[in-house]
């Protein structure tokens, strides 16, 4: 069990928890829910811990899975708009029209990091989780493969193909324009 | 040469990744929290609740099978009893 009260656990990784949630939703009010999410599960099971080594792991760990399955939620909700709305591009509406409101990027980087973000969107799950805690949250490639459940190397694996797939996500968009 | 270009290429735009700011969580999302955690106490059944309900389900729906297919055991034996009629008839 943690030594530390639930409070005091949030004192420590909330910062952490809605940073992550806000690369994943780049939005300040869906990593609010998210954040809200992770922190109701962190107080149901905390009680389940042996050691606080093991608390920001676990919790960076929920943090990404609920990341995931709010995106999951909000694509399914997209897919059945989509439905009425002939001839519309799914993919260039992804690209174009954005939520885009990260509160932690600067006005003059925000067309730049938009477009990346949109790229990155389209990577699957694993190869944006690894971006994000990896290039993002500058996170160790160790810590980061603890908390994917992978090897290093299979990590190294997964970074490399995220990248290949960004150029060539990159790419086509600029060939379409 | 190329494909190191392209990786080049690549981590000039990842670059741009550490312009991003941590940014604080507003100072009420603690509170939204904890009235979250207050609310799903109050939703939650009671697993002995749950348990009893389930427990009762399985043995009313036992019950019918155990019932049905004593009736229809009953019925057998009464199509039985009417084919071996020894009625008389009036010749």
């Amino acid at each position: 069990m943690p030594t530390m009260t639930f409070s005091e656990i949030y004192k420590l990784f909330g910062g952490m928890v809605y940073n992550v949630a806000l690369q994943y939703t780049q939005n300040g009010q869906d990593a609010e829910e998210v954040t809200q999410d992770v922190f109701v599960l962190v107080h149901e099971k905390m009680n389940a811990f042996r050691n606080d080594a093991e608390l920001k792991t676990w919790i960076y760990r929920i943090a990404v899975n609920k990341s995931l399955d709010f995106l999951r939620a909000k694509k399914a909700v997209k897919r059945w708009s989509f439905l009425s709305a002939k001839g519309i591009d799914e993919k260039k509406y992804e690209m174009v029209h954005s939520e885009f409101n990260h509160p932690g990027v600067q006005l003059e980087q925000k067309e730049a990091l938009a477009f990346l973000f949109s790229c990155i969107n389209q990577l699957n799950e694993k190869q944006k989780t690894a971006i994000i805690l990896v290039r993002i949250e500058g996170i160790s490639m160790d810590e980061a493969s603890s908390i994917m459940g992978l090897s290093y190397k299979a990590l190294e694996s997964v970074i490399g193909r995220a990248k290949i797939k960004l150029q060539n996500i990159i790419n086509e968009s600029k060939e379409d324009e | 040469m190329s494909s190191k270009t392209s990786n080049q290429q690549m981590e000039n735009s990842l670059e741009l990744l550490n312009s991003i700011r941590t940014v604080t969580p507003p100072k009420d999302l603690l509170l939204k929290i904890e009235r979250k955690i207050e609310n799903n106490k109050q939703n939650v059944i009671p697993l002995r609740w749950v348990k009893a309900a389930a427990a009762i389900f399985i043995c009313v729906f036992f019950t019918e099978v155990y019932l049905l297919s004593n009736k229809t055991q009953a019925d057998d034996l009464s199509e039985l009893i009417v084919t071996v009629d020894y009625t008389l008839y009036n010749e």
